[in-house]
């Protein structure tokens, strides 16, 4: 595929998401649409038809024509949109996104073939009788070709008399006449006269009004009365054009003198050549006969009446200011610019540690200047790579539609803060999880109709994504209202498959979580939609993958709610620099609540291992120490710095907190990628090293080493 | 001089493939995205030529040849429009708004050119 087909490809696309959004909103108003609704949607498939056709994706677009014609109907009031339509209609798009999926040129596989014609015919059912289908372009061609082969067959060397008489309104639009009689004489050995007698005299002339007419006399190698009249074909209308077949012969080609006579005499007497002028060379013993009609001049009509007065309607019209909306930029050009942000957060890090070694007041100015500029620069290039969810959502709408029919259960999808922004590598990340959550949603939460109404429930099901700022992350809440889940029966399961231990206590909460963890599916059967092996383990460490995280609450019979809570960017955060053990730790600001000393607090055993005493309340805590250096940290002087995970606050403790930073993100490694506590690494100003802790994994793995050493000791 | 050309489509890969065919063989190529976002460009300027789609949002093709023609300094200038075969009776309303002339889809470059060349020189 060259560029140019790429670029197709992807508009085309961008098309049909257009396409997908608007057949939605007609499928919502199917009785009252607003005709420009149709409008749009006419105007989306024909850009997809007619560049297809350029691009030479002709079974596209084919395809797209017969469907193109279905909306041409509706908007001319000769169909009516049905839920048979918009189904067909949706079915369309799909295998539209599967033509373009294939490629230039045409599909070569008969089932293929079959498909297509099959499909086309679906189609053509819809169109009420007496539609004229239009023909195929290769039908069309094919029919030319033969006409034209035809023609040149009845072939040999040609003359034509062509008398040209244009309108007065012809140079109005634009029109060259020049250019179409210039164009004539390319066609072989030509003579023009020129009739200007109807030209007004100085001083009253109109340069606007065409007052001259021409014949040329033409020789041609073959027939060519198709060419000359192609070459009129702009100006059909605004012209009279006479094409006569004159006799056979050279004379043309080889200035006869007495043709030049006639040419001559014609030019001179402003008197039009006609067929019988030319009799002389169809047997040369002939004398010219003189029998002169006029030709009827048509050079005043109604229709420049109408355009002239369509023309005086308004006065030069006020130029309003265009707008861009969007400007699509290579993903990657945006990736490259915030890349080299990042580098310069980082040497301006440098540069202010330089700065305030040196102690030179001109230089100290001058790093603080860039560090804001620095910092607009950063804003900017991130807020480059926010797209909005929305985007998005056309794409859960359509999967909403489709269980629905697939399920027999009625779905709707409701989206509140589709124009919340996310950064997009964070949004490539998400779609996947979500789609197998509404997939869960639709397939396992909503109950079918009767069930819903036995339990007195709208028999149409909701299900609703709400997205939503909150402090620097983004909280994304998918709910349903349907039958929700069991906590027993959960726990039970997870009992069942060995993932707790039959005595463990848990709170609701917990016991829901365990849905996410690995092994663990709550369907009873694999059904189509959902279950294809893929659990919810795989939606979280996918959240997991962004720095997300994600929790689930439910009530019986009300329905389930799923939060992520999303960080807004991936490349730089906001970061609490730590020491542990003379290493630097950073911890994003994001996850932290307070920061507090170990000597306030004190320190005790309980039942569920290592906690601390904070405002009456027991907190578990982690030290970074024994985790990575096998130490125990000295409580006189560590701190602590309290995080939330879901809803349970945990304290780390680290020996020393040094400061607020802007951290560059940079990803592990090959060789330390797998240790999922650490999320990356930042170079700081000076070009020492920081780890980033991902404080929802560690405490995660610090869990597990617990329940580890739990079940050990109740083995032993 | 290099001929001024305004193409304007709301189709960016035609778009593209139309500027590099007429920036090949030299012509100054301006680009609207609608019909809205050409009439920035006949502020005065020189433009020989416009080539314009027919279906566009904002102001479609008829629309910007209608209002092109409104405006003194282009009353006259070719306005070629692009088209699909399949639609004889766009073809009459555009010469009715006052176009010049066609250029049918699909269309080889070549075609493009020839259909310039009847109208500008």
């Amino acid at each position: 595929m060259d560029q140019f087909q790429q670029k197709f490809v992807e508009e085309a696309l961008d098309n049909v998401e257009q396409l997908e959004e608007n057949l939605f909103e007609l499928e919502g108003n199917m009785d009252s649409y607003d005709p420009e609704l149709i409008q749009r949607i006419f105007r989306s498939m024909h850009t997809i038809k007619g560049s297809g056709m350029m691009f030479g994706f002709d079974d596209l677009s084919r395809f797209t024509h017969n469907f193109e014609t279905i909306y041409d109907l509706v908007r001319n009031d000769k169909l009516k949109v049905t839920k048979e339509i918009v189904d067909l209609s949706f079915e369309s798009l799909d295998y539209i996104k599967k033509l373009l999926d294939i490629g230039e040129g045409k599909l070569t596989n008969p089932d293929d073939i079959a498909q297509l014609n099959e499909f086309i015919a679906r189609i053509t059912k819809h169109f009420p009788e007496g539609t004229t289908l239009t023909k195929g372009k290769a039908e069309r061609e094919a029919e030319e070709k033969a006409k034209r082969e035809a023609e040149a067959a009845a072939g040999g060397p040609k003359n034509y008399l062509v008398t040209i008489e244009p309108m007065e309104s012809l140079l109005e639009n634009g029109t060259n006449p020049l250019y179409t009689v210039d164009d004539l004489t390319t066609l072989g050995e030509w003579k023009t006269i020129a009739f200007t007698d109807k030209v007004e005299p100085f001083g009253e002339f109109k340069p606007l009004a065409m007052r001259v007419n021409w014949q040329v006399l033409l020789h041609t190698e073959q027939d060519a009365v198709n060419d000359i009249k192609d070459n009129f074909i702009f100006i059909e209308d605004e012209c009279k054009v006479d094409i006569v077949n004159l006799p056979a012969g050279d004379y043309i080609k080889n200035n006869d003198s007495a043709l030049d006579a006639l040419v001559k005499s014609a030019s001179e007497n402003n008197k039009p050549l006609t067929e019988a002028d030319f009799e002389q060379f169809k047997q040369a013993a002939k004398a010219p006969v003189e029998e002169n009609k006029p030709t009827v001049d048509s050079s005043s009509s109604n229709q420049t009446e109408v355009k002239k007065a369509a023309n005086n309607n308004n006065a030069a019209p006020k130029v309003q200011e265009a707008k861009i909306a969007t400007m699509r930029v290579a993903s990657s050009k945006i990736d490259e610019l915030v890349n080299a942000v990042s580098e310069l957060v980082t040497m301006q890090a440098q540069l202010n540690l330089l700065s305030e070694k040196q102690g030179i007041p001109a230089l100290q100015a001058i790093a603080e200047q860039m560090e804001k500029t620095t910092r607009t620069l950063r804003e900017n290039a991130f807020s480059l790579s926010l797209i909005p969810l929305g985007g998005e959502l056309v794409r859960f709408q359509r999967l909403v539609r489709d269980l629905s029919n697939n399920l027999h259960k009625q779905l709707e999808f409701v989206v509140e803060g589709g124009e919340i922004e996310l950064d997009k590598n964070i949004i490539e990340h998400l779609t996947d999880p979500l789609m197998h959550m509404i997939r869960n949603s639709g397939d396992h939460g909503i109950e079918m109709p009767e069930e819903r109404i036995a339990k007195g429930k709208d028999p149409k099901g909701t299900i609703l994504l709400k997205a939503f700022y909150s402090g620097s992350s983004v909280i994304i809440q998918l709910s349903d209202d349907g039958k929700g889940m069991d906590p027993s029966k959960i726990f039970n399961k997870a009992v069942e498959k060995g993932l707790v231990d039959p005595g463990t206590n848990l709170t609701k909460k917990e016991t829901l979580n365990l849905i996410f963890a690995s092994g663990f599916s709550t369907a009873e059967k694999v059904s189509d939609v959902s279950g294809r092996g893929v659990g919810m383990d795989v939606v979280k460490s996918k959240i997991a993958e962004i720095r997300g995280e994600v929790s689930i609450d439910s009530e019986i019979d009300k329905g389930t709610t799923f939060t992520l809570d999303l960080p807004l960017t991936l490349s730089i955060i906001d970061g609490l620099l730590t020491k542990v053990n003379g290493e630097q730790f950073i911890f994003p600001l994001s996850n932290i609540d307070r920061v507090i000393s170990a000597k306030e607090v004190e320190f005790s055993q309980s039942g569920v291992g290592n906690v601390f005493v904070y405002n009456g309340q027991q907190v578990p805590y982690i030290q970074l120490n024994s985790m990575f250096y096998s130490k125990e940290s000295d409580f006189a002087t560590a701190k602590i710095i309290m995080v939330h995970t879901g809803e349970k606050s945990v304290g780390i403790v680290v020996d020393q907190i040094i400061g607020e930073y802007q951290i560059v993100v940079k990803p592990l490694g090959r060789f330390m990628r797998r240790i999922d506590m650490i999320s990356g690494a930042s170079v700081m100003g000076d070009g020492s090293l920081s780890l980033i802790v991902d404080t929802t994994r560690l405490i995660n793995y610090y869990n597990q080493l617990r329940y580890r050493k739990d079940t050990k000791e109740k083995e032993a | 001089m290099a001929k001024t050309v305004l193409i304007v489509d709301d189709s960016e890969s035609i778009r593209e493939v139309v500027n590099f065919t007429l920036q090949n063989e030299g012509y100054e190529v301006l680009v609207g995205v609608d019909g809205m976002d050409a009439l920035k460009y006949l502020d005065g300027r020189t433009i020989d030529i416009v080539i314009t789609d027919l279906h566009m949002p904002n102001l479609d093709g008829l629309g910007l040849i209608r209002k092109v023609r409104e405006i003194d300094a282009y009353k006259h200038i070719p306005i070629l429009f692009l088209t699909t075969e399949s639609q004889t009776e766009k073809k009459m309303e555009a010469k009715e708004a006052g176009a010049t002339g066609w250029i049918i889809k699909p269309f080889v470059p070549a075609k493009l050119l020839s259909a310039i060349a009847k109208v500008v020189r």
